[in-house]
């Protein structure tokens, strides 16, 4: 077959020797419409070059919000693949985008000791922050120490 | 209409095709069955390999369908079992519950069921030698009767949705009469109890509920009784001196969830005094996440469940946002607390972190917990022994 022929999604399912039941979640688009919208979308995300696994989780994001009822929301903010799927994965969950953002405000904003590398995360059903500490000496690790307990009081709050 | 003669009080599970295999065919399950079901329906299978069923993954239209054919079958394995909490307890605090398994499916049809990525079978099966779980539970229950095992029958099967079928219940009511620390546990989401009140319970048979404000009943709960039926069920068995319990499970999130909840602890509280409720379970939604397809085929993303914000978790179930989890838990509790601090709540199939969050405490700290989560004799050893 002539490569070149082909859209992005048909390549991409070539190159990444897709089966059929690893698009299992495509079952439930049931009407025309629906399919040729995953149709659209998934050329489009194809088209960013996702890996296999980045790929089939955005290719069921789509199927979600399509079945949800989505249309043109699905192409805003994908001129590249991790604004793609950072926009998907909010359309998908957007009052955990809303809580994560706001506890990411607060988390960030605590009086952590100074020079610490403080990054907020979601790790599958948690969220949180995880910190990096640097300590040359016992009195560094006292004043850490003293700055976490006031850390530990304002997250208590 | 209504055969009391024949503890039909209810109308009866619908079928389109029912199977009586061999080993079966003079069980009294079948004997019944053919007394209620008409006889086009019914088919006796000739040999062991005659059966409609076939064994593997099933599609969404083929678990649909297998929630309509019934098939009539002997078990051959093991029927007593630890809950499958029990093997997860790394990950899980787990309260020792024991199951007993009389049958696999449902009739009923909620979004959300387990059963979704568990079964393999496209029939529903009913296993007509009870007489062999028994003479199995026997043996455990002559070498631990002073020991308190909890043991249900609605793990794969709902206790009571096909009881009328059955009348097992009257067998397990009668059998753990002889054994006092031991406790039954029907647990349904039915009101059929109508079939087994006339006996006498020594007051070691749970009868449970799962239970839902009635917008997630509707909405995710199909073919189930509403919340006004099932707590006049368990009304009736309180009345007539069987234990009762609660499981608020799943907990689904949506927009008007805390008034929802708190309406559906006014009604608990309504009908029932804190001392006469044995235990409040609480549990929010959980799923495998290979079932997530399934659900969406069968019920769309119209479902609060399908349509969920779901995590990995621990134990590689998809979960809500730990934060939110433990939201919802403090939110219930704190409905049932207000009233009375006597109601006796814990939560099923969670982490220790979240009991932490919840309760500030894990079970073995909680003096009238303490009873359910003490770690008992493992089935194997008994097996191994015997």
């Amino acid at each position: 077959m002539d490569n070149s022929l082909q859209n992005s999604f048909d390549q991409w399912q070539l190159e990444k020797k897709m089966k059929v039941s690893d698009l299992v979640f495509t079952q439930s688009l049931k009407t025309t419409f629906q399919q040729d919208l995953f149709e659209k979308v998934a050329i489009h995300i194809t088209s960013l070059k996702p890996s296999f696994s980045e790929g089939l989780k955005a290719l069921e994001l789509a199927t979600e919000l399509i079945l949800m009822g989505h249309q043109e929301t699905l192409f805003e903010n994908g001129s590249t693949l991790e604004a793609c799927l950072l926009h998907l994965q909010h359309l998908r969950y957007p009052h955990t985008t809303s809580s994560d953002t706001d506890l990411k405000t607060k988390l960030e904003n605590l009086p952590w000791p100074s020079q610490t590398k403080v990054k907020f995360e979601r790790r599958g059903d948690r969220a949180g922050v995880e910190v990096k500490l640097f300590i040359s000496s016992a009195s560094d690790l006292t004043k850490i120490i003293a700055s976490l307990e006031r850390v530990q009081i304002e997250i208590a709050k | 209409m209504i055969f009391t003669n024949d503890y039909i009080f209810n109308s009866l599970p619908q079928f389109d095709r029912i199977e009586i295999h061999p080993s079966s065919r003079d069980s009294e399950v079948a004997t019944r069955v053919r007394k209620l079901y008409p006889t086009s329906i019914i088919f006796d299978l000739e040999n062991e390999n005659d059966s409609n069923q076939q064994r593997g993954t099933m599609s969404a239209a083929e678990f649909s369908q297998s929630k309509r054919n019934l098939l009539l079958t002997t078990f051959k394995g093991q029927f007593f079992k630890r809950c499958p909490g029990a093997t997860q307890k790394k990950a899980l605090t787990c309260c020792n519950y024991h199951v007993l398994n009389l049958g696999s499916q449902c009739n009923m049809n909620c979004s959300y069921c387990y059963l979704q990525s568990y079964l393999n079978s496209k029939q529903t099966k009913i296993f007509t030698n009870i007489d062999v779980a028994l003479i199995e539970l026997k043996l455990m229950a002559d070498q631990f009767s002073e020991h308190s095992f909890r043991v249900g029958t609605g793990e794969v099967i709902d206790s009571l949705s096909l009881d009328q079928i059955t009348l097992y219940s009257r067998k397990l009511i009668e059998f753990f009469n002889n054994y006092p620390k031991w406790n039954l546990e029907f647990k349904t989401k039915s009101n059929f109890v109508d079939q087994f009140l006339d006996l006498k319970s020594i007051g070691n048979t749970i009868v449970s509920w799962s239970v839902n404000p009635d917008y997630i009943i509707s909405k995710e709960e199909h073919g189930t009784a509403n919340l006004t039926d099932r707590l006049a069920a368990a009304r009736k068995c309180k009345d007539r001196g069987y234990q009762v319990a609660f499981h608020i499970d799943p907990i689904i999130w949506h927009t008007d969830w805390k008034e929802n909840y708190s309406l559906l602890a006014k009604e608990i509280q309504k009908n029932f005094s804190a001392e006469e409720v044995n235990i409040i379970s609480l549990g929010a939604l959980r799923f495998q996440p290979e079932q997530r397809h399934m659900m969406r085929e069968r019920f769309g993303m119209d479902s609060l469940v399908t349509s969920s914000e779901m995590f990995p978790s621990e134990g590689n179930k998809l979960r809500y946002d730990a934060g939110l989890r433990a939201e919802m838990f403090q939110f219930v509790i704190k409905q049932f607390n207000d009233q009375n601090s006597k109601w006796n709540i814990f939560l099923c199939m969670e982490t220790p972190e979240t009991w932490l969050n919840s309760f500030e405490k894990i079970p073995i700290q909680m003096p009238e917990l303490k009873s359910v989560f003490k770690p008992l004799p493992l089935v194997r050893d008994f097996q191994n022994n015997s």
